[in-house]
């Protein structure tokens, strides 16, 4: 490709950008208040006025200069972004470096029918190019040009059929019921202690006695005893009920209107209620996919899809939810998005080995074992904690039951979690490197711990298989390393982020 | 000590190599080699501890090996 068409930075973005970001820093200038009234003490009414204004006009005009100097243009296979006031910046992405254009608009940007994009190249850290804000259709222009220059590159023969391009065709949609229902799912207890903890730091302000809500709720007598079967049930409904509130306005506020589209060799996907962002995940990058669900959800068929690319900015993980709320047969038309990927059907997965309930025994029962004998010399009464030691036995049984693997031609499974359970499909070609532990323990054992590493996963929490025998641990990370080192030029490409 | 961690990675997964080497290393005259991958947990990988012949032949032989890749 000959890149002689150098780009020139000869756009900016939107005017209407000054007075949004004028409005959003607005309540950071708040802290100037006390400033202000300190003046006002000593000068009387007349001057605020003015000097408020000065302010305004000082802050918008720098707003104004960084406007001017922030200018960015597209070229050939590359964008550039000039920007700085002092020392000036001027950085080029090119075209096939960028992994991902995403679009988010929050409430003040679709008051002014703006919208922020954000250019991802994968090198870590936070997004590599932000235009803030430019218009839609400018967003939509972008987008267009980047992607017509990144597939006429990459692809060669291809003639990159922007304008052709066939509009989204939906493969799952949430409507307002699936939202509500999904967010009855979604409920979090540390959104409630959050909001105890902050109800505690402003207890002297509040006009009843928090650490009481039974009184509160009328359901103890006023001068009834504090720790009563009625206060603790109080208690804990007020729990329940906060932290269900909390999940519907979270999930609400965050997948309202969801909508994933498939466009060619992407896959779309819009959400959000007050904050709309739009995200696109190229197929062929997606790493790996994952499917959560509960014991409830899993009895009525429903759970959430989700498909790992790359890492995308803000540090977060790649991973990317493509179905919050799905049916398996919804489940099953999203993920017939991807070829190279299917989840277990049919197939019997393995358990992990025997040994895993022993091992956990050991592990979870011995020190609350030992525990509860030094407290019996000197509480007797101590001993009724050891029929509650079984429960933990169960709880490993349970583990054991709902942590399998297996393997169907290049993709792994693994499956993990009673409450909450995973479920992985890694295409095998897609793991950067493979850990076997072993801990003092599962030697004796002759067990061992398979984790696998994948770009863009989670710091922690990836697809890991606990206990295996030592021998198949062995075994499976040879096929994972085999498959994974394997040079079959187009099949594993969309393991091959780098490039 | 108590866990033993045994990580591999594919030759063809290595993005980037590095060879550092920190003061107190210099004083023992070791050197340490950093491989680093696009993975997350273990995007980087340390072999600590190697003398500094070594770990540039290390270095030479993995870099050997994904320049033969075709790109």
């Amino acid at each position: 490709v000959t890149d002689q068409a150098q780009a020139v930075a000869d756009r900016r973005v939107h005017p209407g950008t000054i007075g949004l970001r004028f409005l959003k820093d607005l309540p950071q200038t708040l802290i100037g208040l006390p400033a202000l009234f300190s003046v006002m003490a000593d000068t009387g009414w007349q001057y605020v006025i003015p000097l408020a204004a000065g302010a305004a006009t000082i802050l918008a005009f720098v707003q104004w200069i960084a406007w001017r100097r922030f200018r960015y243009g597209v070229g050939a296979s590359e964008i550039v972004i000039e920007s700085g006031l002092l020392s000036r910046n001027r950085r080029s992405i090119p075209f096939d470096r960028i992994q991902d254009i995403d679009i988010e608009r929050g409430p003040l940007h679709r008051l002014f029918g703006l919208a922020k994009v954000k250019i991802e190249t994968g090198a870590g850290g936070k997004a590599e190019g932000v235009l803030d804000s430019v218009t839609l259709d400018e967003a939509d222009r972008l987008r267009r040009s980047i992607r017509a220059g990144k597939s006429g590159m990459a692809e060669g023969a291809e003639t990159a059929p922007a304008l052709a391009e066939p509009a989204g065709r939906p493969i799952f949609t949430m409507n307002p019921v699936r939202v509500l229902a999904s967010g009855l799912f979604n409920f979090s207890l540390i959104w409630v202690a959050g909001l105890f903890g902050l109800l505690q730091t402003f207890e002297p302000l509040i006009p009843f006695d928090i650490k009481d809500p039974g009184r509160l709720l009328g359901l103890v007598e006023e001068n009834g005893n504090r720790f009563t079967l009625g206060a603790i049930a109080a208690v804990l409904l007020l729990a329940l009920a906060l932290g269900v509130v909390s999940g519907i306005v979270r999930t609400t506020l965050g997948d309202w209107g969801f909508r994933l589209l498939a466009e060619g060799k992407r896959l779309r996907r819009e959400r959000g209620l007050l904050t709309r962002s739009e995200v696109v995940i190229p197929k062929r990058r997606v790493q790996l996919a994952l499917f959560r669900t509960g014991p409830l959800r899993k009895a009525l068929g429903l759970g959430e899809l989700l498909v790992q690319t790359l890492g995308s900015g803000q540090g977060q993980s790649g991973l990317q939810s493509v179905a919050p709320f799905a049916t398996g047969a919804e489940v099953d038309r999203v993920m017939a998005e991807f070829p190279r990927l299917h989840l277990p059907d049919g197939e019997a997965l393995t358990r992990v080995s025997s040994r895993h309930v022993l091992r956990v025994a050991i592990q979870t029962v011995t020190l609350p074992l030992f525990v509860i004998a030094v407290a019996s010399t000197q509480r007797p009464e101590a001993v009724a904690f050891v029929p509650l030691l079984p429960l933990l036995l169960a709880g490993a049984v349970l583990r054991r039951r709902f942590h399998r693997y297996g393997v169907s031609g290049n993709l792994l499974f693994v499956q993990a979690g009673f409450w909450k359970r995973q479920l992985w499909a890694l295409p095998m070609a897609n793991a950067q490197s493979v850990s076997l532990s072993r801990s003092w323990l599962q030697r004796r054992l002759a067990l061992a711990t398979l984790a696998i590493d994948t770009a863009g996963a989670p710091g922690f929490g990836g697809p890991r298989i606990v206990d295996l025998p030592i021998e198949r641990a062995r075994e499976l990370s040879a096929l994972v390393l085999a498959q994974s080192s394997r040079d079959t030029a187009s099949a594993s490409r969309a393991g091959d982020p780098g490039s | 000590v108590w866990t033993q961690i045994d990580t591999t990675v594919p030759l063809r997964r290595v993005q980037h190599l590095d060879v550092a080497q920190g003061p107190l290393e210099r004083l023992f005259g070791v050197t340490r080699l950093v491989l680093h991958t696009a993975g997350t947990a273990n995007s980087e990988v340390v072999l600590p501890g190697l003398t500094r012949a070594t770990a540039e032949a290390y270095r030479d032989d993995i870099r050997a090996h994904i320049r033969q890749e075709p790109e």
